[in-house]
């Protein structure tokens, strides 16, 4: 079994284990135990990890992760977020060519360039998390749409949750 | 650390359909004749009556007449009326002439019965309404010895073809043109370099950078296209520097850079925050922007060459769209429930007054060149347009609605 693999049944019995036990908060089915990868993330300030020149060009492929959620005005990543992420920091480890560009969203709420700048901060923040998880610093780029490009579109608490997201787009 | 200067990859159809523009935007030009200009200040807040009623027009000539007047009541300083007995009258004509427009007009002060203003115009049928805007501006500054904005611009965004695309429109939302067909996502555009420039941030490529067009010529350079995020670029008020956010080195920070396109200098380090839309005060030695240090986002404001920002607004909850006017005063966005409302502060006394209506969310200020009057985002039902705010009577019209949404209006200074 592949590490991908024994990630998703670990997470399937965490998963089965909390919705036997309703009391439980949901926040504690994924990343509070274990590290699924068995990786101790090394704590990376977003601001320590220079981007470089030039953005990514290359086949983009988007839609093969999950997107990871955010709080309101925050970039800071939920512990519910980071089997996502160490998902994500499997593959790119198991596909050493492949590049990553991380896009960071935002709800319609807020001003138009300030939810740029918070897209971008959510962005870096799942970036310096797979750098912590060992992925190097120069695969990974980030791209902010800031409210422009909404998944959801109604304008209520639920479009707003799914709005506030990083999503994954692998560049081969 | 030095940034290198690069030029956009802009296409010849791009760059001929910008060209196209330019030319449009051109003013007219003018012959103005020197006026025995006799200064009468009004209190702000108080109306003039003005009658028109001598004025003498022919062909589009009467359109002069109709937009001036216009321009007279959106000033904030007149009120025209159609009677005899008001406190000014205007006396004059404007006439078509097979192709070419002349016009003409005496500005009296009734009580006194002297000219305080008396001038000439002269131009094409087709700047039948910049003639007209000249020549209220012309009557408001006689009159009470400040500038007027019925010749300013407007750039603002616009979503009416399915893409976010500048357009440029006169201070009374008229002459709407086009002026990017990138079919792409453009935000934040900027006048700057004494009108000659507007900066703005695109996706013309993969991630968001930052553009600066010249409007003359239609020529777009790119400022900065790293990695990451380039965005908000406005240019200081002498057009040698650029102020603008960039995460190249890993996080959101305010950069100046001289040139613009040029070398950078990093003016924050916030490995916590974000920051977000520069502007300059009027002597271009400090930047007002926003930024999250504190949590939510808050105005702060810096020296251009960097040091210890100091916080601005310390009320509310949320604080954003900071606009520096020309009058030194600062008008920004404040968040009040659900919506955004205008506020205007006095950096050197930290006194915050709230402006405008309530009604619906105003966000996104520019002040107009008069430092009274504010155009902002309004937004209602989801819907967004551009109106037009006097910060002293709280009157407000809208300026461009309709077909699609319209974003961040920046007035020509």
């Amino acid at each position: 079994m592949n590490r991908s693999a024994r990630w998703m049944v670990l997470v399937l019995a965490v998963a089965l284990a909390a919705s036997g036990c309703r009391s439980r908060p949901k926040t504690s089915e994924i990343g509070t135990g274990e590290n699924p990868l068995g990786i101790t993330p090394t704590p990376v300030q977003t601001g320590e990890l220079g981007m470089g020149e030039h953005p990514f060009s290359g086949t983009e492929v988007h839609g093969q992760f999950q997107p990871v959620y955010f709080a309101y005005d925050s970039a800071a990543i939920e512990d519910s977020e980071r089997g996502k992420i160490e998902a994500v920091a499997d593959y790119l480890r198991r596909n050493p060519s492949v590049k990553l560009i991380v896009e960071g969203h935002c709800d319609e709420r807020g001003s138009n360039e300030y939810n740029l700048a918070l897209g971008e901060r959510r962005a870096l923040a799942i970036r310096a998390y797979l750098v912590g998880l060992g992925i190097a610093a120069d695969r990974i780029q980030t791209k902010s749409y800031g409210e422009e490009r909404p998944v959801a579109m109604g304008h209520n608490e639920e479009a707003w949750r799914l709005n506030r997201r990083g999503e994954f787009v692998l560049v081969q | 650390m030095n940034f290198t200067r690069t030029t956009a990859p802009v296409s010849h159809s791009r760059r001929a359909r910008l060209l196209a523009i330019a030319s449009a935007l051109c003013l007219a030009a003018f012959e103005p004749v020197p006026a025995q200009d006799i200064v009468v200040r009004k209190g702000a807040g108080t109306r003039a009556t003005i009658e028109w009623t001598g004025f003498a027009t022919q062909g589009t000539g009467q359109t002069v007449a109709e937009v001036a007047q216009a321009d007279l009541n959106r000033s904030g300083w007149f009120r025209v009326v159609p009677t005899p007995g008001a406190e000014y009258r205007v006396v004059g004509e404007a006439r078509d002439d097979g192709g070419a427009l002349r016009a003409q007009c005496t500005v009296y002060e009734t009580a006194s019965g002297r000219a305080v203003l008396r001038r000439t115009y002269s131009g094409t049928p087709a700047q039948v309404r910049a003639v007209a805007h000249r020549m209220a501006d012309d009557i408001v500054e006689a009159v009470t010895g400040r500038k007027g904005f019925a010749s300013a611009k407007l750039v603002v965004v616009g979503n009416r073809t399915g893409f976010k695309e500048l357009y440029v429109c006169d201070s009374d939302g008229h002459n709407l043109i086009q002026l990017t067909h990138d079919r792409s996502i453009s935000l934040y555009p900027r006048w700057g370099g004494r009108n000659e420039y507007i900066t703005y941030t695109a996706y013309l490529r993969n991630n968001p950078a930052a553009y600066r067009i010249h409007v003359a010529t239609g020529q777009r350079d790119l400022l900065a296209g790293f990695a990451g995020l380039n965005m908000s670029p406005v240019l200081s008020p002498d057009g040698r520097s650029c102020a603008l956010v960039m995460s190249r080195e890993g996080n959101p920070e305010l950069y100046v850079q001289t040139p613009p396109g040029g070398a950078a200098t990093r003016i924050t380090r916030t490995l916590q925050a974000a920051e977000a839309t520069p502007t300059w005060s009027p002597d271009g030695s400090q930047i007002c922007f926003v930024s999250d240090l504190a949590g939510r986002p808050q105005l702060f404001v810096v020296s251009r060459q960097g040091g210890a920002p100091r916080r601005l607004t310390t009320r509310g909850v949320e604080n954003v769209s900071p606009n520096w006017g020309p009058d030194g005063r600062i008008v920004y966005a404040t968040r009040v429930g659900s919506q955004y409302r205008l506020c205007v502060l006095d950096p050197t006394t930290g006194q915050t007054t709230p402006v405008g209506p309530e009604d619906a969310s105003y966000e996104d200020p520019s002040w107009a060149p008069n430092a009274r009057h504010v155009a902002c985002t309004r937004v209602a039902g989801y819907r967004a347009s551009i109106c037009l705010i006097d910060t002293v009577t709280g009157e407000t019209v809208t300026l461009v609605s309709g077909s699609g949404d319209w974003y961040a209006p920046d007035w020509t200074r």
